[in-house]
């Protein structure tokens, strides 16, 4: 009886199980579109956090990333060369095992300027992996080109043509039966459709533009530019299109550098974009050119953003 | 000075009401689907329906054991709710009052890990609403009862919950340029208030074998009140200050608990001398629960330095739009000698619409299946003249999937699927002198 009382006495002075941490906000849904937080520096890593690839001479930036098979990140970066003239640009390329990792190896080049069209640089690749190769498509010259990889996206070969004149800094999506390319010309952000990826028919008006109408307070009130989409599908089995772009809150003057933050879209049908509600980026300056890869309840992007006097690749994640 | 009473930043309040409400009061009571308030044969009738304490004319004191284990998913993942467990006890102790028989009773639930958890999301952060802080709650009730003529009783009682109100004050000069030359007195000022909220119940005997009952609980709101001022001026000490009499004033006011108004009518009927079936209706109030995102007061005036603070403008919270539901409740009881075997069902609808909103109070519809066992035993310890009863009770709810499907694309949290599955258990003792 004495063992009894004991038993039920204990619990009553508040001798339970061991204590517990508050839950309840683990593996929350989310679309990418945040909170992104730049990756802090860990002196127990191998990497330079927040940066993914950094050049103390060359510029680094319009990065692309994918989620790697294997565990880890495929990812993509324009580069200037050095054995290049100054501006000019390739895209490179590096497998990262982890996101606090070093690259497997060196950023190694990957597609350069070959072809009349591309003038002299190639760059913001924007990539999607089918079941059987990667898909790319680039800036080149004036225009955007395609190219395909079947080893992983160290090599590609190009079609010999632009898929899409007159406009630059794709991104692409694919949700097993159409693509969304979306482009950056003179007017704002635009997005063309096609069924094969290979025809691209535009729709005839920008879907984000600057909010020029907003005051300059506002992150795109001046310029919008480097979108990158994605198809998600969520939990419920739905899916749709998202875009991440760059606004530009107001010009650079003379001698600055832009100071871009990062903003977010959303379209059920890939015509009529929305964009998240509020005037405020998802990611606060200075930070530009984003590329996401959502895996799951996370996503990790990878970034422009300034490292001294240069741009670098910076990267940032979700919790 | 700028001034923006805004909802800056959106933060909200969760959960609702206590344990009691989602997992049951005492062992048998939560086998029989908790289907008592014409039922309840022991002390916690201080929480389904007080004016059953008056059925005792000896002294009891049950002494128990919850817990609760939910495991509650959003797109197959686990959310890592909290478990809910602590100590259920009850109290009732009969007497004669100018000739009319009454009793007096108490219930406590005294969790073991949190006695109360206060916790604000961000208004869009999705949350198991009725599960995060609802079952890390104290709960304390104290009641009287009396028999009245014509198989009669009436019982009414109070019960506590308390409230948090606090400011945090820095009174000094806010040193500048350097901020490590700063020199602030603080001063903390934290009150727990009592909020009392009403229950009231009648029993009536209709025959030897049936009894009815209705049982009210009042609904309340718990707000979390916190205040946070700095004044004083700011410069370097010892030299004219760059602002005199600088002030930052910031007062957040949560919804941090609610518990809808709860109106039960039941009945319990001996069918036979073995079997008992009790079945309660209750309702609940939900209609009335708001949006418990913080509205935070925001006062700056820092002179020279005002134009280089953006506040960023007021948005209106969403409404929650939860409705009223309805709960049916059965139970039964099988008897044999001093065993006893129990089952009971619950169907709770969700008082929340499917979140396709701003919000994100995510909750489902709930079916629980209890059962449960008990044994009395004689003369142990010989102290004890009166049988000791021995309680044991396991119940399984299953939230069954719902889907909430966003109206704007670029909702930052998206669509997504919830589903759930609570495992609850007790062991109780109940003892009469």
């Amino acid at each position: 009886m004495r063992t009894l009382l004991w038993l039920l006495l204990v619990p009553a002075c508040g001798l339970g199980i061991a204590d517990d941490s508050s839950g309840g906000r683990t593996e929350l849904p989310g679309t990418g579109a945040g909170p992104f937080a730049r990756l802090v520096a860990d002196p127990l890593t191998p990497a330079d956090e927040p940066w993914l690839a950094i050049d103390p001479i060359l510029e680094v930036t319009e990065p692309a990333i994918l989620a790697r098979p294997a565990g880890g990140y495929l990812t993509w970066i324009t580069q200037e060369s050095a054995e290049l003239p100054a501006g000019d640009t390739e895209i490179w390329f590096a497998e990262l095992p982890e996101l606090r990792g070093l690259p497997l190896a060196p950023f190694a080049r990957a597609l350069a300027a070959e072809l009349t069209w591309e003038g002299d640089r190639v760059g913001a690749p924007a990539i999607v992996a089918l079941d059987d190769r990667l898909v790319m498509f680039y800036a080149g010259g004036d225009d955007i080109g395609r190219a395909e990889s079947t080893d992983g996206g160290r090599t590609w070969s190009k079609r010999a043509e632009p898929v899409l004149r007159n406009a630059t800094s794709p991104g692409i999506a694919f949700d097993g039966s159409a693509w969304v390319l979306a482009f950056v010309d003179g007017r704002g952000i635009g997005v063309a459709h096609s069924t094969d990826g290979v025809t691209f028919t535009p729709d005839p008006d920008p879907v984000i533009t600057a909010r020029t109408d907003s005051g300059p307070k506002v992150f795109d009130h001046t310029l919008v530019t480097s979108p990158s989409v994605a198809w998600l599908v969520e939990g419920t089995g739905r899916g749709h299109w998202v875009m991440w772009y760059a606004g530009l809150a107001r010009l650079p003057a003379s001698g600055e550098a832009p100071t871009f933050a990062i903003g977010y879209a959303g379209s059920f049908d890939g015509h009529d974009w929305q964009r998240i509600s509020g005037e405020r980026p998802i990611v606060a300056a200075p930070a530009g050119a984003p590329a996401v890869v959502v895996e799951g309840n996370h996503a990790v992007m990878a970034y422009d953003a300034l490292n001294g006097r240069r741009f670098g690749v910076g990267l940032a994640a979700t919790p | 000075m700028k001034r923006a009473p805004l909802a800056l930043l959106l933060l909200a309040g969760t959960a609702h009401a206590n344990p009691a409400d989602l997992f049951g009061f005492g062992a048998r009571a939560q086998a029989m689907g908790g289907a008592q308030v014409a039922g309840a044969n022991d002390t916690s009738a201080s929480y389904y329906n007080p004016a059953l304490l008056a059925r005792s004319s000896d002294i009891r004191v049950d002494i128990g054991y919850q817990l609760a284990v939910p495991v509650l998913t959003v797109d197959g993942h686990d959310t890592n709710v909290d478990v809910s467990r602590g100590l259920a006890l009850g109290l009732a102790v009969p007497g004669k009052l100018l000739g009319a028989h009454l009793a007096v009773g108490a219930g406590i639930f005294l969790p073991d890990q949190h006695i109360t958890r206060t916790r604000t999301l961000s208004s869009s952060a999705p949350r198991f609403a009725l599960y995060d802080n609802r079952p890390q709650r104290l709960l304390l009730s104290a009641n009287i009862a009396v028999t009245l003529p014509h198989g009669i009783s009436a019982g009414a009682g109070i019960a506590y919950m308390s409230s948090t109100q606090g400011t945090v004050a820095l009174d000094g000069i806010v040193g500048f340029p350097d901020p490590a030359s700063s020199r602030l007195d603080l001063a903390i000022d934290v009150d727990l208030k009592t909020i009392r909220y009403p229950q009231v119940g009648l029993a009536w005997d209709v025959r030897r074998w049936l009894t009815l009952g209705v049982g009210y609980r009042g609904g309340f709101k718990l707000v979390l009140d916190q205040t946070f001022d700095v004044t004083g001026d700011i410069g370097t000490p010892g030299i004219d200050p760059l602002v005199s009499n600088g002030y930052l004033h910031l007062r957040t006011r949560a919804q941090d608990l609610f518990q809808p108004a709860q109106l039960t009518v039941g009945a319990s009927a001996r069918m036979t001398p073995h079997w008992t079936v009790a079945f309660d209706l209750a309702w609940h109030r939900w209609s009335v629960f708001e949006n418990p995102a913080a509205h935070i007061d925001f006062e700056l005036d820092i002179g020279m330095f005002n134009e280089l603070v953006d506040i960023p403008p007021q948005e209106p919270l969403p409404a929650p739009h939860f409705h009223d539901i309805a709960v049916p409740r059965l139970g039964v009881e099988y008897t044999r000698g001093h065993h006893h075997w129990r089952g009971g069902y619950v169907y709770e609808p969700s008082p929340a619409p499917a979140q396709r909103g701003a919000t994100n109070f995510i909750d489902n519809d709930k079916h629980t299946l209890s059962l449960g066992a008990g044994l009395e035993k004689l003369g142990l310890g010989g102290i004890v003249l009166r049988p000791i009863s021995f309680d044991v009770a396991v119940a399984a709810t299953w939230m069954p999937a719902r889907d909430h499907e966003k109206l704007v694309a670029a909702d930052a949290i998206g669509d997504y699927r919830s589903a759930g599955f609570v495992l609850a258990a007790s062991a109780m003792t109940r003892w009469r002198f």
